[in-house]
């Protein structure tokens, strides 16, 4: 009986190094990664850029199936009537649209956003890359 | 003295929950947690939605495979034409129109842009794609 007591203590020391070593790890995924929404079918195109993506900014998503998401929405009419309604003020004129574009969809898959920008007067348009050194 | 068995028991801090805990809490950080930098590149969208500009000379169209169409003319981007049309470019400060032919996928389309923005030129407007 002692003897088991005896082994248990010593597999019990013997898991304070794994215990500290997981500890470890979880304190630098904790600290280092960084929790984004996992978007499936959206991959980003690559670019030097160093400029952050701003927040609380209006953005549109379009992943691998070419269809319009806002805000997580699909939007299945017209994006800029759609847009219209989730500006701030009646003009887009000070607005930014972002737009995260999946990298191997055709050019033309951002034409609804352009035209869209174009009706509510957006002046700034941005693309969300990932960042390649 | 006879010291009874469970009194001479030193009480120990159960490690098997906290491990269990500790790795659900790891494998969680693990699958949710992402590396990759997010950046974005900006430019104006006064042209934005409009037909290409009358402008041809400081139009931009993107061909397939990294050639760019500058009036008439076809370059390859990274050539020596290319960079000597972007150094002539970068004296004037009035925009650029970039437009894709359809068909060309978005990372081309970007990269374009990337490489305008490097060059400096960063007064750019991106037009419709083109059908052809």
């Amino acid at each position: 009986m002692r003897r088991q007591a005896k082994a248990n203590k010593a597999g019990d020391d013997g898991m304070l190094p794994m215990i500290n070593i997981i500890f470890l790890l979880l304190v630098f995924f904790m600290i280092a990664g960084q929790i984004v929404p996992r978007e499936d079918n959206l991959e980003l195109p690559a670019s030097s850029s160093e400029a952050d993506v701003g927040v609380g900014r209006i953005e549109v998503s379009i992943a691998a199936d070419g269809v319009p998401h806002v805000d997580g929405e699909v939007v299945g009419g017209d994006l800029a009537t759609y847009l219209a309604s989730r500006l701030p003020g009646s003009s887009g004129n000070a607005a930014v649209l972002t737009c995260r574009v999946h990298r191997d969809l055709p050019a033309s898959a951002l034409d609804p956003v352009l035209r869209a920008a174009r009706q509510l007067q957006i002046t700034t348009l941005q693309i969300v890359t990932e960042w390649q050194p | 003295m006879l010291v009874p068995e469970h009194a001479r028991r030193v009480l120990r801090v159960p490690l098997t929950p906290l491990i269990d805990v500790v790795f659900i809490l790891l494998l969680f950080f693990m699958l949710s947690s992402s590396f990759a930098r997010q950046q974005q590149i900006e430019f104006k969208a006064s042209a934005a939605g409009t037909p290409l500009q009358q402008d041809e000379a400081r139009r931009l169209l993107l061909h397939p495979r990294a050639r760019v169409e500058v009036g008439d003319r076809l370059v390859e981007i990274g050539s020596a034409a290319y960079e000597n049309l972007l150094a002539g470019w970068q004296r004037e400060p009035r925009p650029i129109t970039v437009a894709a032919l359809q068909g060309v996928p978005v990372h081309e389309l970007v990269a374009l842009l990337d490489g305008l923005r490097a060059a400096g030129l960063a007064n750019v407007d991106l037009a419709e794609s083109v059908s052809r």
